[in-house]
């Protein structure tokens, strides 16, 4: 039931994240003008961390999940 | 974005002076250490909780979420000073205000209708690190149009009188 439930919430989060990160990268790709690097630059970073930071998230769910939780 | 007329050049972007953002960036950075501060303090005000089972897969997980909304927060703070800009060119001035995600207010007049262009730095940190408010002042009745907390002012309006005298003629 708990896992069940943590499961949900977890899907949740990922898709709330997914919705407001393309929100942001989508502003940033159309309101850049083309010589302005730090826009791409910045999506690059955030995508990169965001990548890592979802590996961590998993792994440490699945921990949960071994530990009996 | 915004298409350029066929003779028109873009002659300086502007974006407001990076102070505006060590605000923001010490939320961000305060918000950061509060885990931390959490897990060391915790045992000495629950030491019960030391013996519930094993939390530390719990504790990671709930803080790997954290440093998501976290990192997806300062982000969009980010993006929203970034896409904030005044972008003069030869032929006229556009204001682009990004005003949360989902809002953008994009205004601009020619050139050629500037009358006044003044110049405002308030405060010991402006002065220091030399940044103000721009104020645009169009013919017409129409109202002033403020680049608020730039750098570079007095470029810009050296910039703004040039290219609006070059219109008159």
């Amino acid at each position: 039931m708990i896992v069940t439930l943590l499961s949900l919430g977890f899907l949740i989060f990922i898709l709330v994240y997914l919705f407001f990160a393309g929100a942001i990268i989508y502003h940033l790709r159309a309101y850049t003008l083309p010589g302005w690097t730090m826009g791409k630059i910045g999506v690059v970073v955030f995508i990169l961390f965001s990548i890592l930071l979802f590996v961590f998230a998993s792994y440490a769910f699945l921990q949960m999940y071994a530990s009996g939780i | 974005m915004i298409t350029l007329e066929p003779e028109e050049q873009i002659v300086k972007v502007m974006r407001r002076h990076w102070w505006v953002m060590v605000g923001p960036s010490f939320l961000v950075f305060f918000l950061l250490l509060v885990p931390s501060v959490i897990a060391v303090f915790m045992p000495l005000i629950a030491p019960q909780l030391q013996g519930i089972g094993n939390w530390q897969p719990i504790a990671q997980f709930a803080f790997s979420l954290y440093l998501l909304f976290l990192l997806e927060f300062a982000f969009a703070i980010w993006t929203n000073y970034y896409l904030d800009v005044w972008i003069i060119t030869t032929e006229r001035i556009i204001d682009i205000e990004q005003k949360g995600l989902f809002r953008r207010v994009i205004s601009e007049f020619p050139i050629n209708r500037v009358q006044n262009v003044s110049i405002e730095v308030r405060g010991v940190i402006e002065t220091l690190l030399k940044f103000g408010d721009l104020t645009v002042e169009t013919a017409g009745g129409h109202a002033s149009f403020v680049i608020k907390e730039a750098p570079d002012l007095y470029r810009a309006k050296d910039l703004i009188l040039h290219y609006s005298q070059q219109e008159h003629g």
